[in-house]
């Protein structure tokens, strides 16, 4: 009995390294990969459309996605040094500060001996309560976060620059370096329109330290906080009631302990011909025929991807044609070196556009057709400021049939749940009363889909 | 008497406390100047503490951006590697001697960012704006040397200064824009533009933060931009929102469109005018108050103390005379009826007798000087007139000094032309020439002659009687025509030797005079002395008793 047994494995585990083999043999020739090793971030790259008309010139898409590897069940995680900042203005009174100080305290439950942990609180001035330490003695600073009441007004800009100075005193790129910004107002002292918080977000990421940002109620300014999170490449999370602060917490700091690469650099040389025309749903710089842009970090099995439109000249039926070659440098969390991934991209001709249609990369053309989905979606919340109800209500609408279209012909229940969901803004836009919780719902989900957030 | 009294004590107490409080009123406010300026000068000093705190944090940032190493120009990859890594510099450019672009590179496609970088740093690829380059070109406008914090002169430039460098401001609309250029060995000049946001947050991060402060220390710090916007404050002191600040200072360039200032709270600044100096003087002012009030009070005790022993004295007198009065008059009357009594041939005894009632007499006029001065003072004189003729009253005086004139040799010459019946008081009327003739005898007997003339005139209804007594003396002296009528006052003679007298003779003889509707004068007489004695003598209607 045992000898058939042992049989049956050993057919069974032919069998699946036949199967992988053939996957992988399987996999379109015009992509080439680094297999998924176990410690190093897994680089795809691919076209929308990797076959084209030959009279063009035509548009499609590139994709670049990296996933974070797994990590080894005993491998140390990347140690922590974090800023939480808090605001503690009149109008967190009550509730509000008290979830706040809740969630601060359970964060501070779940990190480690390794880990540094600060703590910042402002009104119209800031407090630097517990500074950059590790976490030694935590009933001191459990005493310092119970310690704070709420008053006053709200200088966000100075709250963040503090704490991210807190962060700065343990500054490491074998840290995760990360300010967490908790807010329920508007900014009101020093500088506060969203491009200037949007680009102390692109400086603090040059130094290597993302901003996430929590928005708790119905009165913050959601640009402000979309706008500093995405340009440093940091999440953005919205809680209604403070209830809801304690789970996000929980998904931000999974987020953060599970960080396995960061300074994550990618440049894109698309060959002669080829032209970059723009980025979806991240911001990137386009000069002349390269396209570079980055990544603060990558977290553990999750996936991030750039879309990269261009155009592509005619070409020859039957020519393969180079679109681009991908090189991507990053830091490597487990191995503490300093790795590189590449890729190329080849595209071919075709007269057929029955070929095209069946080449077509369903699930690249699927996350295409999110982030234009989601570019479609701002429009809408633009004109609805513009007070043009109506007008954003079709373009919800219209949005909403373009993504049902598409969520039929892809096969993709990703696109179908989009669609529903602007259906239910399209309906719900002409309530005054719901505007301002929808508009924070719809940054939200905007930011969201742009940046592959897992919470 | 007692009303200026008061008045003169409320003067002595009150005029010094004024002046003093006037006096001590400047000093406060003086000294209260000094001390706010003291106080203010604390507020600026700390300010000037944090400007250099400011200060040294851009220096910092100048030391970076002069020593960055930034490839050459033609290095175009590696220059925007530099400007994507470096945290610092939004974005960088390099200009040839000849003031042409080198980065960004001309006729190559630019990022956006780059693009919208030429459009901020327009003025100076237009030629409007050049930076220094050779010695002999102008020095641009807002260019500052950074070691001497001062623009750039010419004679500097020529100097040992190394590599030239410096700050171009410019007001873009988000707010300051400051760009570090250098000149490099090539010529080249090199800007490096700061990243304004990462500037300031920087700057933030390291300014203190509220927490680190003492709870005790009540103050805040506020710093504003060019545009006048709160951009951080920090201190535990809240202030009311239109409140201006306590003090205020400019930054050392390049920041100086910025400012910072300083907030206290109310009761600090007011603490700095010196309350405990009013209550200083107010106590001083009390004290003395107190003091000079004493000092009033005894002396007015011991003013009245006099008085009253004066008047303890005058009473005494009084008091004395009064008691003399009775026992005189016996001796004047038994005297006088001794003088009837005793034969006109016993010669020797009428002549004694005569002598004590004279000397009697004398003395009871004495006395009555004394009691109607007495009595003048106290005000209890009234006119006792019943009729009679003034020439009789004139003759009976005459007999009753005749024995004392006989033996001092004095001729009377009597002119007496008052012979009316009128009303008159006799005592009164007596007792004044009384006064005057004593005089006379007293003090003019030398001239060994006393005229007395008596008229009467009527005027318009009243009639007045004038006497007029005139001697051979020595006559008064024309500084003591008034004094004489003072009372106690006695012309200090050597030729009157044993002349004895009280000195209110003449006083009383005037003031009776006055009661009398009339007057005594002294006439001027170059030939001893001589009175007019007026009164006042309305014509009485029948009998003579």
């Amino acid at each position: 009995m045992n000898g058939s047994r042992f049989l049956r494995r050993i057919i069974t585990g032919l069998a699946i390294a036949a199967f992988a083999t053939g996957a992988v043999a399987m996999l379109p020739a015009e992509a080439m990969q680094r297999p998924a090793t176990a410690r190093q971030i897994h680089l795809d790259v691919g076209l929308a459309n990797p076959v084209l008309l030959s009279d063009g010139p035509q548009r499609t898409h590139v994709k670049i996605g990296l996933t974070g590897f797994v990590r080894e069940a005993d491998a140390e995680r990347t140690p922590v040094n974090v800023a939480i900042v808090l605001d503690k203005s009149g109008s967190m009174q009550g509730e509000k500060i008290a979830k706040a100080r809740e969630a601060a305290l359970m964060a501070v439950e779940r990190l480690d001996k390794d880990d540094i942990f600060s703590f910042v609180t402002y009104d119209s001035r800031v407090r630097v309560v517990v500074p950059a330490t590790r976490i030694s003695d935590r009933t001191s600073i459990r005493r310092a976060i119970n310690g704070i009441r709420a008053s006053g007004n709200t200088a966000l800009f100075a709250g963040v620059s503090k704490g991210a100075q807190e962060v700065r005193k343990f500054l490491d790129t074998n840290r995760v370096n990360r300010v967490i910004l908790i807010s329920d107002g508007l900014a009101n002292v020093g500088l506060s329109s969203p491009s200037d918080l949007g680009q102390l977000g692109a400086a603090l990421s040059k130094e290597g330290i993302s901003v996430t940002t929590i928005g708790l109620g119905l009165d913050y300014n959601e640009d402000l906080m979309v706008e500093l999170a995405r340009r440093s490449d940091g999440n953005h999370g919205f809680a209604e009631n403070a209830t809801d602060l304690a789970r996000l917490f929980n998904a931000e700091f999974g987020d953060v302990l599970s960080v396995v690469a960061q300074e994550v650099e990618i440049r894109i040389r698309c060959a002669d011909g080829i032209r970059p025309i723009r980025v979806l749903g991240r911001d990137a710089e386009i000069t002349g025929q390269e396209v570079i842009s980055k990544l603060n970090q990558l977290y553990s099995e999750q996936e991030k991807f750039f879309i990269l439109e261009v155009e592509v000249p005619p070409g020859n039926t039957g020519v393969s044609r180079k679109v681009a070659t991908v090189d991507v440098t990053y830091a490597n969390m487990a191995t503490k070196t300093n790795d590189r991934l590449t890729g190329s991209l080849e595209i071919s001709y075709t007269d057929s556009p029955d070929t095209v249609k069946d080449e077509l990369d369903k699930e690249i053309r699927a996350d295409v057709v999110e982030q234009e989905a989601t570019e479609a979606n701002k429009r809408a919340v633009e004109l609805r400021d513009e007070g043009k109800v109506r007008e954003a209500k079709q373009v919800l609408l219209d949005n909403a049939d373009y993504l049902k279209e598409n969520a039929q012909e892809l096969q993709s229940d990703k696109l179908d749940d989009l669609s529903v969901e602007n259906k239910e803004q399209a309906r719900d836009i002409e309530e005054k009363s719901k505007w301002k919780l929808q508009r924070k719902n719809m940054r939200k989900g905007q930011y969201k889909s742009e940046r592959q957030q897992s919470y | 008497m007692r009303p200026k009294l008061i008045v003169t004590f409320m003067l002595i107490v009150l005029a010094p406390m004024v002046l003093l409080l006037g006096f001590g009123y400047r000093i406060a406010q003086n000294e209260k100047k000094v001390v706010e300026q003291g106080f203010l000068n604390l507020l600026n000093d700390s300010l000037r503490d944090m400007d250099g705190s400011i200060a040294a944090f851009v220096q910092e940032r100048e030391r970076y951006l002069l020593e960055m190493q930034v490839p050459e120009a033609p290095e175009t990859a590696a220059l925007r590697d530099l400007v994507r890594k470096d945290r610092y510099i939004r974005q960088l450019f390099i200009m040839s001697p000849g003031g042409d672009r080198l980065h960004p590179p001309p006729g190559q496609p630019l990022s956006d960012a780059e693009e919208a970088f030429l459009e901020r740093t327009d003025d100076i690829w237009t030629g409007k704006h050049r930076f220094f380059t050779t010695p002999d070109q102008p020095v641009p406008q807002d260019t500052y040397d950074t070691t001497s914090r001062s623009p750039l002169k010419r004679s500097q430039i020529k100097s040992d200064t190394a590599s030239p460098n410096g700050w171009h401001i410019r007001y873009w609309q988000d707010g300051i824009n400051l760009i570090f250029w250098r000149l490099e060995g090539t010529g080249n000049v090199i800007g490096l533009e700061l990243d304004r946001i990462q500037f300031l947050s920087d700057l933030i991060g390291k300014l203190p933060d509220t927490q680190q402060l003492s709870k005790r220390t009540r103050t805040l710090f506020r710093l504003r931009n060019a545009a006048g916007e709160v951009v951080y404050q920090w201190g535990n002191y809240d202030p009311p929102d239109s409140a201006p600040a306590n003090a205020d200072l400019l930054l050392s360039p390049p920041l100086n469109a910025w400012q910072l200032e300083y907030f206290v709270p109310p009761q600090f600044a007011d603490a700095s005018q010196g309350g405990g100096t009013l209550l200083i003087f107010l106590a001083a002012l009390g004290a003395v108050g107190l003091g000079v009030g004493w000092l009033a009070f005894y002396f007015y005790r011991e003013s009245s103390r006099e008085m009253r022993e004066a008047s303890q004295r005058v009473s005494f007198v009084n008091q004395v005379s009064h008691e003399l009065k009775t026992p005189l008059t016996n001796i004047r009357m038994y005297a006088e009826l001794l003088e009837a009594e005793v034969e006109e041939e016993n010669t020797k005894a009428q002549h004694h007798i005569s002598v004590v009632v004279s000397e009697s007499r004398r003395l009871s006029r004495l006395i009555q000087n004394v009691l109607t001065f007495a009595r003048s003072t106290e005000k209890r004189l009234t006119l006792n007139s019943s009729p009679g003729v003034i020439d009789e009253q004139i003759a009976e005086v005459i007999e009753q000094f005749r024995p004392a004139l006989e033996e001092k040799h004095i001729e009377v010459c009597l002119h007496a032309d008052a012979p009316a019946p009128v009303r008159f008081d006799r005592d009164l009327c007596g007792q004044i020439l009384g006064n005057l003739i004593g005089n006379v005898e007293k003090y003019a007997s030398g001239g060994g002659r006393l005229q007395i003339n008596s008229l009467q005139k009527t005027k318009d209804g009243s009639n007045t009687t004038i006497i007029e007594i005139l001697d051979r003396g020595p006559g008064i002296a024309a500084e003591e025509r008034e004094k004489i009528f003072q009372p106690f006052y006695r012309i200090s003679s050597k030729l009157s030797d044993g002349a004895t007298g009280t000195g209110i003779g003449l006083a009383i003889a005037r003031d009776l005079a006055r009661r009398h509707g009339g007057d005594l004068v002294l006439l001027p007489e170059t030939d001893g002395a001589a009175f007019r004695l007026t009164l006042e003598t309305p014509p009485a209607q029948g009998e003579i008793t």
